[in-house]
């Protein structure tokens, strides 16, 4: 359902991301791994319309996405949930939310308490923080919060930029739950990780970016079998 | 001899009165920094041409509350304009860039209001005829208390909109976060172009009440922009709150120098306001970072 080919992305004069190629496929669960400064967020961040691409074309269902804004894009049916987390801090819980279906507001208005209790039946510690702003939340909770902002906007694709990022074990370990639930739920996922083992459980395929080029790729079983997984990880060449 | 109390409650008087105003401005300039990163120096010019717009329009015989009316509308509909014809196609230039295109459209506003309305200064009748009041020894003219209730009403107003419905929002969250506004699919186009428009409405609601007490001419915004600047300096850019609280902190300072100090300081108190806030404390009183 999306097609990304030859996608070349320069951040400032650095050239971010080069030739990058790959499909995914309806409701599949596609990896994204790397070292530090490989490539990872910018990749998510050029689907996503935050930076433009230089050369290469994003397709979804055959429809350029290609110089769209942010804005066009999610309601094109891809959703970014940034790194960080990005939440709108002195907002409430329900608040962030809500704003998460902004683009279908409108439209939308009663449907959209169904989709709140979806998603706090989904994050059940949300219901109780619902009213507080959202930086009083722990770091768990508000990338809870992040997950379900994302998933207000009904995506058709959801993009996810380290959601375990400076998380306690534990809380990772529910992250990922979360994921695999999403995914049988049959929703269409991009992760992008470092923490590969917990990414790897929950993938039907995933790819080793490297220096902005995808250098491996294909699904956990076989990548997990490749030395160049770890190697890429410790970003050493030989 | 006058008692110096008497006269400490006239200095508030009009430090609050004037303070109003600056509140109002400045408040126009953090929603408007918060949501497009910009600060616009062409505020004042706004102030002007809701005021002196009031006073043709008065002039061609329109009734008051309807030449304020449209007044308003006029200066709402020039913020519009600004955005669209100047801010909107320059927004992927630098913000340096985009802040000396607010001061050019400030220099030209200014110049076509020169040519308008004249260097004479105009004025507008006070709201009601009312003897000014008595307290505490203190002279206060009703207009004043005007000018204070705009300014309460409007900060109500806003609050009001940004806490209980959803397009206020929408607003908050990109002041606070304008990458994830943008990925929640809210348009920074859409709110640049309602900051503009907002700053217009309310710069001349200020310039309206203002007039009565102060007259209006061409240039009277320049240093009520300024100001405006100062107040949301002082109470930090990026706070809605600091910038009321700066705005009336910086009027109450400002007659209370200039009625203390040499006379021609009045103005130059402002800045030396902003200078110390920016020594010592950068972020100003509300800010954050």
């Amino acid at each position: 359902m999306l097609t990304v080919r030859n996608l070349t992305v320069f951040r400032g004069h650095i050239q971010a991301l080069t030739d990058v190629s790959f499909d995914v496929s309806t409701g599949d669960v596609l990896v994204i791994l790397g070292a530090n400064g490989a490539g990872k967020s910018t990749l998510l961040g050029a689907i996503a319309g935050l930076y433009p691409p230089r050369n290469g074309e994003i397709l979804l269902d055959g429809a350029l996405l290609n110089g769209l804004s942010p804005e066009a894009i999610v309601r094109k049916g891809l959703c970014l949930v940034p790194e960080n987390r990005q939440l709108f801090p002195f907002l409430s819980v329900r608040d962030n939310l809500l704003l998460g279906a902004f683009h279908r507001y409108r439209r939308n208005r009663k449907g959209l308490d169904g989709d709140l209790t979806k998603i706090v039946t989904l994050f059940p510690a949300l219901q109780e923080k619902l009213n507080s702003p959202a930086h009083t939340l722990s770091g768990g909770l508000q990338q809870m919060v992040a997950i379900g902002r994302g998933l207000a906007a009904d995506p058709r694709i959801l993009l996810m930029d380290e959601p375990s990022i400076g998380l306690a074990p534990l809380v990772v370990k529910e992250i990922m739950q979360t994921i695999r639930r999403l995914k049988e739920q049959g929703h269409t996922i991009i992760l992008v990780e470092q923490n590969a083992r917990a990414a790897l459980s929950v993938a039907d395929r995933a790819l080793v970016l490297e220096r902005g080029r995808v250098t491996l790729s294909g699904t956990p079983g076989e990548l997990t079998k490749s030395s160049g997984l770890f190697t890429a990880y410790l970003g050493k060449h030989r | 001899m006058l008692g110096s109390e008497s006269q400490y409650v006239q200095y508030l008087f009009s430090g609050l009165t004037l303070g109003s105003i600056y509140a109002l401005i400045a408040l126009a300039l953090v929603v408007t920094f918060n949501i497009t990163g910009i600060f616009n120096l062409a505020i004042g010019e706004f102030v002007t041409i809701g005021a002196l717009a009031a006073v043709t329009l008065r002039d061609v015989g329109c009734p008051n509350v309807l030449a304020y009316i449209l007044a308003v509308i006029v200066a709402g509909l020039v913020g519009t304009l600004m955005e669209r014809a100047t801010i909107n196609p320059a927004r992927k230039a630098s913000v340096l860039t985009l802040i000396i295109i607010t001061i050019g459209v400030s220099i030209a506003l200014r110049g076509a209001a020169l040519l308008i309305w004249g260097t004479h200064p105009h004025t507008l009748p006070a709201f009601v005829h009312a003897a000014p009041l008595n307290f505490l020894g203190a002279v206060l003219i009703p207009q004043s208390l005007f000018v204070l209730g705009l300014a309460v009403v409007a900060v109500g107003l806003l609050f009001t909109f940004f806490d209980f419905t959803f397009t206020g929002k929408a607003v908050r969250a990109a002041m606070m976060n304008r990458t994830a506004a943008q990925l929640v699919g809210i348009n920074p186009a859409r709110l640049s172009l309602f900051a503009f428009t907002f700053s217009g409405v309310i710069a001349a609601l200020s310039g309206i009440f203002i007039t009565p007490i102060t007259t209006a001419t061409y240039d009277m915004g320049f240093m009520l922009g300024l100001k405006g600047f100062v107040a949301a300096i002082l109470g930090g850019v990026t706070n809605a709150t600091g910038a009321i609280i700066g705005g009336v902190l910086l009027g109450v300072i400002e007659a209370f120098a200039a009625g203390t100090l040499p006379s021609g300081l009045k103005d130059a108190i402002a800045m030396i306001v902003m200078i110390v806030v920016l020594l010592t404390r950068p972020t100003g009183i509300l800010g954050e970072r």
